[in-house]
């Protein structure tokens, strides 16, 4: 894992972690498995349970990056996109139980699709560029 | 002294410096969190507020031919075409986000953008050059290749355009 690509793993597991901090914050007093989550700001929704998440997997994609560990880091955009499937399946249902929205589809999509780009795309040496 | 020379120097864009890479990238991630946020209201299964801005593409058509399609074919199917419209959009706001793939996604943001603009253009309260606006920004991003100031598109692409794989390759071309 060259450096570069160290520093967007840890950035896609920052902007995890606060999320999924600041999902879980904002869905203190409502149900863990709350079908509709509660909003934050005008960014995403999840609940309790979706925000406990994504700080897991989000704390998976920072231990990969600490550790260069490209797959951890597959496992957790693979998470991710678990994350963002039962999103899409259960938004707007009664089996919601990361209370998503279309918006939390694409936040689970955006960090997924990052974090298995970096795992899996081929790396160039310097002496190749 | 060679004139053209001189009009090439003038014409020649500089866009290295980290001020410009850096105002690329904001317009990139601004723009990508346009779509993200105006998902929230997207909801499945039945899509109805979806539902009911597309009913102005009948009741106030922009193009007569589109209006028809949207009758016809849209509206009598909007569980399925309000999927369709939910998945492009999270994948705009991810890829667009993330700087992946972003010339490929600038232009399915100009195409999004165009069928939007083409069915609610003329509802009540809606101002008509910020559909112009945001089809010029996917523009910007597609002209700039984008995703390649502060984007993975900048950090992976030399790996995919020497990929041996055509599909990784293809990667290469998209960004």
């Amino acid at each position: 894992m060259t450096s570069d690509r160290r520093h967007a793993t840890l950035i896609l597991a920052a902007v995890a972690i606060v999320a999924g901090l600041a999902g879980a914050a904002a869905g203190i007093g409502e149900p863990l498995l709350a079908d509709q989550g509660t909003n934050v700001g005008k960014l995403f929704a999840m609940n309790t349970a979706g925000g406990l998440l994504t700080i897991g997997v989000g704390t998976l994609a920072l231990a990969s990056g600490l550790l260069r560990k490209p797959v951890l880091e597959a496992l957790a955009g693979l998470g991710f996109l678990a994350a963002a499937g039962l999103t899409l399946l259960g938004v707007g249902r009664s089996f919601n139980y990361l209370g998503g929205r279309g918006n939390t589809l694409c936040l689970f999509l955006m960090l997924g699709i990052g974090l298995v780009a970096l795992a899996l795309s081929p790396q160039v040496r310097a002496d190749e560029a | 002294m060679d004139i053209g020379l001189v009009n090439e120097e003038a014409r020649a864009i500089r866009v290295d410096g980290a001020l410009p890479r850096a105002a690329i990238a904001g317009v990139r991630i601004l723009v990508g969190l346009l779509w993200l946020s105006n998902l929230s209201w997207k909801t499945p299964p039945d899509f109805r507020t979806l539902e009911r801005f597309t009913q102005w593409g009948v009741d106030r058509p922009v193009f007569a031919p589109f209006s028809a399609v949207i009758e016809r074919v849209i509206l009598p199917h909007m569980a399925f075409f309000g999927y369709v419209t939910l998945i492009t959009e999270a994948s705009l706001g991810a890829f667009l986000l993330l700087g992946l793939a972003t010339r490929f996604w600038a232009v399915v943001g100009m195409i999004m953008t165009a069928t939007i603009a083409l069915t609610v253009i003329n509802a009540p309260h809606e101002w008509s050059w910020a559909y112009y606006m945001m089809f010029a920004a996917h523009a910007a991003l597609w002209a700039s290749a984008a995703g390649r100031c502060f984007g993975l598109d900048g950090l992976l692409r030399a790996g995919w355009i020497r990929s041996d794989l055509a599909p990784i390759r293809l990667l290469g071309r998209a960004s």
